[in-house]
């Protein structure tokens, strides 16, 4: 896979000099900061000024100056050049002679600074002392021995000598490790144990003799075979080989690509996954060099750059090839480049939104999914993809430059089905995760109308929450599409959200009188309990009638269950509404229960119209044929309940009714209520023989009440059971036996044992005596020891009142009252149980001390 | 020999190509890093490999067990590359394409491959030895191959005690 990582922009389109000569070709190059030295193959070291400039369509030019022109003289071509920016020399190397020129004016450095005999040198990149005004240089002469110097501004000092077993050809200096490229081997010198390890053998009349360093303490070597080899300063290779062509030329390494040139291209490798990335064609090369991460290439006339491409544009490059893991992958690792954080994500978030929408085109769901969310895309963008669901009003235009070249997902599918429906399933999913999130912001129209026209189509269960809790679907275009796909069910709540209730009770009756069909529509029950909760009431009266025709029973709840806090009206007068449902007379019964039991209106009115309805049911079914049983008792229950709880029904009226037929447990609740006890529990005893609901009648209607009329009430029960008027009293003996040694009964003894018939056995009552005589000397000691003790109690305090009070307070002239501090004028004072003396009006409070604050207890601790 | 070892499962599992001067790959065994170098059999890159073999902790030395040839060049030209490896290199031997053999292919005997494979090692001490230096595996079904790998880690790395990640080259021919 290729990669357009550089490219080649000239910066000297043609070297000139004074005398023109047409043998003049570079030699060597040389660059440091905006100097750029070349050495001729005559003889000349030419000086020029490069400057690298952005021309406004966004390429690098550079704009060259020659600064001037030194003639060596000696005829003999230039070598090699480095410059000492340090020293402010360059270090030339030719005929065999290494000198020193002044960086600026070309002259040559007088005074000894010369080496003679030199086959090649190098200066140490990674220098082991840190004297910044010395270079340190290795030689390699012409004999098999290798030498290192320090150079200064006007010297060369001689360190140390090597020898090897072999004519060094080219070689390079790291901290303390010389790799030298011998005429028949590579090999490794380390300077401090002299040691030299052989690497491997190559062949000089091949094979082109070159040393890189790569990084520290590692090189790249050319060996045989083309081979590109990485070797360490231990002499073994970390990284495996890679292939380059035949006849290289030279080699330069700029992170992380490893550059070759031989006669026909540039070649481009990866140091990563050693393969080739690029190949730039170009003949004529003589010379390629890294200067501080700029590379320079030297044809014998002209002199190029290889500017790295940007990496935007390398990605761009990717993307359009839709090579999305390399461009992401490429722009990941971009962040180095020198962008600010922000700029960077800004421009990584684009590059992730591309990348999105080729994994999307290409029905990568899951990863265009990642890359929407990361990317942050503008939502409008995806679904502007989608034909139609957009909302009509946006005014959404997509984004220029286009992310991508896609017309819409139809083009994608081009009529297949199945994968039309993958694509909407896809949207679905992007739109519900980014729902409510950051990334929807602002765009929560669009989504969720988008989301609505997607559900509609597929009725999906999602389409009734999306409308019901906090939407953002609008009308305008989505009662079209509800309606076209049947959903008027989901139509109706849309209404509803907008509050269109008119529109919204149109949609629910034609559904609900079936004329519409969505299995969405839960029933009348729904319509019966939005028309409940909906405040105008105007509305609610249109369709009140159309509800009752339609299930009277279940449409009174419109009435029965309004929201709490809504204000009472006019228009739902209690009054009014029982007026009106005056032909329903089921739902009156439940409007009033509603109104008497819930509301708890207490108002007559209404209690004795429910009586009097229930009153009337029980009466219907009393003298209709073939009632159940249980329905009676129901409706009998429902009427005594209401006749128990409630106070302010018209007894009379009541009474005068449930007379007329046996209804004997009415009336004696009735007669309850009138306080007519005696004529309730003869019904109760005599009509109705209940004699568990007498003695719960004597509780319930004493409940609450004085303790007496309790006992009264049981009196009163037990001389129904005693009447000697009553024919059969016989039958009375046993409850009354029971009733007076019930637990629950209260009597006042005195009175019983009056009422009981003589002829009573005491073993009979024998019970009820030893009860009652337990009780009344049981009382009778109670109050003997209450009386003791509040005797002592009073003691107790006429104690304490007599120490209060034995000790003197004497009042004189100069005694001041503790609070307003001024004189006694009156008689009398008050004294503190502290002895604290105030006036009378001063002390505010007698229980707590106005001076001390102390609180003196009211009670005898 | 000279061709890459195709190995299906944790080892390697990329395409067949002829190897170009070595190739290379790293495997995690315990707390180790172990640098694999397959080695280019052909006969130009002899001097580049006598260099990849430096200090080499192992060497698997490969040949077709149908071709005889190829057994006897071990002995010819490729042992004397490992003259360079670590003195205590242990060899192992290794026959290879077990899955294309067929019932008359088989040029090397099981037997005398052994015998070769002992002597070789005859610089290491024979008691650190489970069994024979000496494998036949199937690259293309994976048939021996981890075994392989497995018994040069447990010969050259120590589990027990030097927690310390250590990085030791084991070489491939």
């Amino acid at each position: 896979m290729s990669i357009k990582a550089f490219e080649l922009v000239p910066a000297i389109e043609r070297i000139t000099l004074m005398s023109e000569k047409a043998k003049t070709q570079i030699g060597c190059i040389e660059v440091c900061g905006k100097n750029l030295y070349i050495g001729t193959t005559n003889c000349f070291v030419v000086h020029y000024k490069v400057e690298e400039k952005m021309s406004t369509s966004g390429k690098v030019v550079f704009n060259t100056e020659k600064q001037g022109h030194k003639y060596l003289a000696i005829k003999k071509p230039i070598v090699a050049l480095k410059a000492a920016s340090a020293l402010n020399r360059i270090l030339v190397l030719c005929d065999g002679t290494l000198t020193l020129l002044n960086m600026f004016d070309l002259e040559p450095i007088v005074g000894g600074a010369k080496v003679k005999g030199v086959n090649y040198f190098c200066v140490n990149e990674s220098p082991s002392r840190n004297n910044p005004f010395s270079v340190e240089i290795c030689v390699a002469l012409k004999k098999k021995q290798l030498q290192l110097y320090t150079v200064t501004e006007d010297r060369m000092i001689h360190v140390r000598d090597f020898s090897i077993p072999e004519v060094a050809l080219s070689l390079t200096l790291d901290g303390a490790f010389v790799c030298v490229a011998l005429s028949s081997q590579y090999c490794m010198v380390n300077c401090d144990s002299t040691h030299v390890q052989d690497l491997f053998p190559y062949d000089s009349e091949h094979t082109k003799p070159l040393v890189k360093r790569i990084s520290k303490e590692e090189f790249l070597l050319s060996g045989p075979n083309a081979l590109g080899m990485f070797v360490t300063s231990d002499g073994i290779s970390e990284r495996p080989p890679l292939q380059w062509s035949e006849n290289l030329l030279d080699v330069s390494y700029v992170h992380p690509y490893i550059i070759a040139m031989n006669d026909e291209f540039i070649t481009i490798h990866s140091i990563l996954d050693q393969q080739q990335k690029q190949a730039i064609p170009f003949q004529g090369g003589t010379f390629l060099g890294n200067f501080d991460g700029r590379i320079f290439i030297a044809s014998t006339r002209e002199i190029y750059s290889l500017v790295p491409v940007a990496w935007e544009k390398q990605v761009q490059a990717l993307l359009a090839d839709k090579r999305v893991k390399e461009a992401l992958d490429l722009a990941r690792n971009a962040n180095k480049f020198g962008l600010s954080r922000d700029k960077f994500l800004r421009i990584f978030r684009r590059i992730q939104q591309q990348a999105g929408f080729i994994q999307f085109s290409q029905q990568h769901f899951d990863e265009a999914l990642e890359l929407f969310k990361n990317g942050e895309v503008d939502v409008r963008e995806v679904v502007s993809l989608y034909p139609k669901l957009l909302p009509s009003i946006s005014n959404f235009t997509r984004c220029v430059p286009p992310l991508h070249e896609i017309a819409d997902v139809n083009q994608l599918c081009r009529g297949d089905e199945s994968m039309l429906a993958l694509y909407k399933n896809f949207l679905r999913m992007y739109l519900e995760e980014i729902r409510g999130t950051r990334d929807g912001h602002g765009y929560k129209q669009e989504i969720d109308i988008a989301l609505l026209k997607l559900y509609a189509e597929v009725n999906s269960p999602e389409l009734i929450p999306l409308i019901v809790v906090d939407t953002g679907c609008d009308l305008k275009d989505c009662v079209e599409v509800l309606e076209k796909f049947h959903r008027y069910h989901a139509l109706g709540l849309l209404y509803k959200y907008h509050e269109e209730n008119e529109k919204a009770l149109i949609i629910w009756t034609r559904l609900a009188d079936g004329h519409y069909k969505d299995e969405a529509f839960p029933g009348l029950e729904f319509v019966v309990e939005y028309l409940a909760n909906l405040n105008d009431h105007e509305l609610v009266w249109k369709y009140v009638d159309w509800a009752l025709e339609k299930d009277p029973e279940l449409a009174v709840q419109i009435f029965t269950e309004r929201p709490e806090s809504e204000p009472p009206t006019e228009r739902f007068r209690p009054d009014m509404v029982i007026d009106y449902l005056h032909r329903f007379p089921k739902t009156v019964i439940a409007y009033l229960e509603y109104l008497v039991f819930q509301k708890k209106l207490e108002k007559e009115k209404y209690h004795t119209h429910l009586a009097v309805l229930y009153l009337d049911s029980v009466l219907q079914l009393m003298t209709t044929n073939n009632v159940k049983k249980e329905h009676l008792d129901q409706a009998r229950s429902k009427l005594r309940h209401m006749l128990q709880i409630s106070n302010l029904y018209r007894v009379q009226l009541i009474l005068g009714k449930a007379k007329e037929t046996e209804m004997f447990a009415e009336c004696a609740i009735l007669y309850g209520k009138l306080e007519e006890h005696d004529k309730a529990l003869r019904i109760l005893v005599h009509k109705l023989k209940d004699y568990g609901a007498a003695e719960n009648y004597c509780l319930v209607n004493s409940q609450g009440r004085e303790q007496n009329l309790r006992k009264r009430l049981f009196h009163i029960l037990l001389s129904v059971y005693l009447d000697p008027a009553f024919e059969r009293k016989d039958t009375l003996v046993a409850p009354a036996m029971a009733l007076l040694n019930s637990n629950v009964a209260e009597f006042d003894t005195s009175k019983v044992l009056q009422l009981l018939p003589e002829n009573w056995s005491v073993g009979l009552l024998s019970q009820f005596l030893t009860r009652a005589v337990r009780k009344s000397l049981n009382y009778c000691r109670m109050t003997r020891v209450e009386c003791m003790m509040a005797r002592g109690e009073n003691l107790q305090v006429k104690q304490t009142c007599i120490e209060l009070q034995k000790d003197p307070v004497p009042i004189t002239d100069d005694r001041m009252c503790s609070v307003c501090n001024r004189a006694f004028n009156d008689p009398t004072f008050v004294c503190y149980p502290n002895g604290v003396v105030t006036h009378t009006h001063c002390a505010k409070n007698r229980q707590v001390c106005p001076v001390t604050g102390r609180l003196f207890s009211t009670k005898k601790s | 020999m000279g061709q890459r070892k195709n190995v299906p499962g944790s080892f390697l599992d990329k395409e067949l190509v002829q190897t170009i001067g070595a190739a290379f790959f790293l495997k995690q065994w315990g707390d180790y890093n172990v640098a694999v170098w397959d080695t280019a059999g052909d006969e130009r890159y002899t001097g580049l490999s006598s260099f990849y073999c430096r200090n080499a902790g192992a060497a698997i030395l490969a040949f077709d067990l149908s071709s005889v040839s190829s057994y006897e060049s071990l002995w010819a030209r490729f042992l004397p590359l490992l003259d360079s490896a670590d003195p205590d290199c242990v060899k192992i031997v290794v026959g290879t394409k077990m899955d294309l053999l067929t019932g008359d292919s088989r040029e090397v005997t099981p037997e005398e491959a052994k015998r070769f494979a002992r002597e070789i090692n005859s610089t290491v001490d024979p008691s650190k030895f489970t069994r024979d230096p000496y494998f036949e595996t199937s690259s293309l079904t994976g048939y021996n191959v981890n075994e392989v790998f497995e018994f040069i880690f447990q010969l050259c790395l120590p589990m027990s005690g030097d927690t310390k990640k250590k990085d030791r080259e084991v070489w491939l021919i």
